[in-house]
């Protein structure tokens, strides 16, 4: 899996978070809001229940009190009749109790007006009525007679007001079986009610639970991948860290090895500045002492050594030429070695002319030699080279090297282009290979031997046909390489040879 | 002090080179007196000993025993009597350290010899024309 960018999932990381509260937060509402109404409805089912029970409470009150009057009525009139004062047990205690059920009843139905107004009704009749009886009592036990007893309890009062009692009574019951009805049915309602609150809040909350957990078993899955992705980082980083570690050591051991090759490089640069010195200084002195003296034998002696002896003079002069030449040009090739690269922009062929009018002015001055010292003959050898230099883009290179190069390669194109009629060197720059060149329409050479061309001291000509040293394409090479360019050559035998070469 | 006028000293460790340049001087026509010291530190004698001579030109190889070219070339520079000397470095050398270290070190001159003899006995004869008859020397002190 691809790794999110770090800015990416700390984003999504707080947003999660703030999701995450804000589900927590309406979570906790809900379920408080549900436990709130559930509660709620559970209060007033318990509160109709409540109602349901007073009324209950009511009626068997006014069945109590209608009980007590129906005792009192019953022991007096036991009383009465017999005048056995242990009949009288039953009003007594139901005249004792009426007053405290009758509070008691008061207070049961304190809210309800027209209850209220049924028990004042009550309240009065009652009182006439154990007022009577109170006065039966008294009479009977003064000795009253029988018929004025008689005359007194079957009065049409004592019927006509029980069953007054009894009527309200009646009222008050009926009234509070209506209330009753209806209370019943609130409870009815609310108990619904209140099953429907609690069964849609218990859902309610076993849905959001459900989410919850869906949601955090989710969170769970992306915790884990997180802490899977997060290790597999800390392995990679492990290992990345373990590869840079081992990787500075490596180059730690490079650099001590660079260290080592630098000084060890420096010693033999040293070492080699000291032999080229002492080549440059102790080869050329006895060379300049052999031809000096080969010159004093020519010039003092001439009379005495022939044409054979002066010709050996000739000879061994030569021989030394050649040598300073050689020396020379190893100088030269240990030099571009040793030197240190100076790369600048400069213009090539502005090098080039230099060179070319360098070459120009030699062979004018050879050419006035060879005619003050020779008659008409060898002016008639003389073949001036026609050079063509061409412009070329700008150069980024060691103009003195690259001089030394030009130098070598033009130098090369005049020596293996004089024996044709019309020698043409051309200097320029070739688009198609991207590379500068130097072209000749001279001898040429095989390209069989194209490989061996740039190395030192290897002549593809023998001396007969034209002098050198052999040093000169490997010290073209020497400069070019240390351009870290390329050079390369194209030639066939009699067709002259071009040489390109690159700047790195 | 010796006869300073229109001499040379040649400072040169090589005899042969000694002969041959002498006689190249010799052709040319120039050398009234030529001093020869074979090593440094006996042209530093010759020039600044008790009998100092007063040459025209010095002509000095750099690779010399003892104390060579260079070295030799500072005393004369350091010496208020010699400051003024002319000095020509006639050497086989043609390093560009040697020429820069001379001219630093006050050379009037640096002239490489050549392999070939001609061309030396040429530049030599150059040489002595030049320093001996051409060149106006400072007053000697």
């Amino acid at each position: 899996m691809s790794v999110p960018n770090g800015r990416d999932s700390k984003s999504n990381a707080t947003a999660g978070r703030n999701a995450l509260t804000a589900v927590l937060l309406a979570a906790i509402v809900v379920v408080a809001l549900n436990t709130w109404l559930a509660f709620r409805s559970i209060q007033v089912l318990v509160k109709s229940e409540y109602w349901v029970q007073h009324t209950l409470e009511v009626i068997g009150e006014v069945e109590r009190i209608m009980g007590s009057a129906k005792d009192a009525e019953t022991g007096n009139r036991g009383f009465l009749i017999t005048g056995d004062e242990r009949y009288l047990e039953p009003y007594t205690n139901a005249v004792r109790d009426l007053p405290g059920e009758l509070e008691k009843f008061g207070t049961l139905i304190e809210d309800n007006r027209s209850q209220k107004a049924r028990l004042l009704d009550f309240r009065e009749v009652l009182d006439e009525r154990l007022g009577l009886l109170a006065t039966g009592i008294e009479q009977r036990r003064s000795g009253a007679s029988r018929e004025e007893i008689h005359l007194l309890v079957l009065s049409g009062t004592g019927k006509s007001e029980m069953d007054h009692l009894r009527r309200i009574a009646d009222d008050m019951e009926a009234e509070e079986r209506r209330l009753l009805v209806i209370r019943q049915g609130d409870v009815n309602r609310n108990s619904n009610q209140a099953r429907w609150t609690v069964g849609v809040a218990s859902a309610l909350d076993l849905v959001l639970l459900v989410l919850m957990f869906r949601y955090l078993a989710r969170e769970r899955v992306l915790r884990l991948e997180k802490e899977r992705v997060a290790e597999e980082l800390a392995t990679a980083k492990a290992a990345t860290e373990a590869k840079a570690a081992e990787v500075q050591l490596l180059n730690r051991e490079l650099e001590e090895r660079v260290r080592r090759r630098t000084a060890e490089l420096e010693t033999t640069n040293r070492e080699l500045e000291a032999f080229s010195y002492s080549v440059s200084h102790d080869l050329r002195a006895p060379l300049r002492t052999i031809d000096g003296f080969s010159l004093a034998i020519e010039e003092d002696y001439g009379n005495i050594v022939d044409a054979v002896g002066k010709d050996y003079i000739r000879r061994v002069r030569t021989s030394v030429q050649r040598m300073g030449q050689l020396i020379d040009a190893l100088l030269q090739l240990s030099r571009i070695t040793r030197t240190e690269l100076a790369r600048e922009n400069f213009d090539m062929s502005e090098v080039a002319k230099a060179v070319v009018s360098e070459f120009d002015m030699e062979a004018t001055n050879a050419d006035n030699r060879r005619r003050s010292d020779a008659g008409a003959e060898s002016r008639l050898a003389v073949r001036p080279v026609e050079f063509r230099v061409l412009d070329g883009p700008e150069a980024y290179g060691d103009p003195k090297l690259l001089r030394v190069a030009l130098e070598n390669l033009i130098g090369n194109a005049v020596k293996f282009s004089a024996k044709v009629s019309a020698p043409v060197v051309e200097v320029g720059w070739d688009n198609k290979e991207s590379a500068w060149y130097v072209r000749d329409n001279g001898a040429g050479f095989d390209m069989f031997y194209a490989d061996k061309l740039f190395n030192a001291f290897h002549r593809l000509h023998g001396d007969k046909d034209f002098v050198g040293s052999g040093i000169g394409l490997a010290t073209v090479a020497r400069v070019v390489r240390r351009h870290h360019g390329k050079i390369w050559a194209d030639s066939a035998v009699g067709r002259g040879a071009t040489f390109w070469f690159t700047l790195g | 002090m010796t006869d300073g006028s229109r001499s040379i000293l040649l400072v040169e460790d090589d005899p042969d080179h000694e002969l041959l340049t002498l006689r190249a001087l010799k052709k040319a026509n120039v050398a009234n007196a030529l001093h020869v010291a074979r090593d440094g530190e006996e042209a530093i004698a010759m020039l600044m000993g008790p009998k100092p001579i007063r040459p025209q030109v010095v002509l000095l190889d750099l690779k010399l025993p003892k104390v060579d070219g260079l070295e030799v070339l500072r005393r004369i520079r350091g010496s208020a009597a010699t400051r003024m000397t002319p000095v020509v470095v006639l050497t086989s050398s043609d390093e560009e350290s040697d020429v820069v270290r001379s001219y630093q070190t006050g050379v009037n001159s640096y002239i490489r010899k050549p392999v070939n003899f001609s061309d030396f006995a040429e530049t030599t004869r150059q040489l002595g024309l030049y320093w001996l008859v051409l060149n106006e020397c400072p007053p000697q002190v």
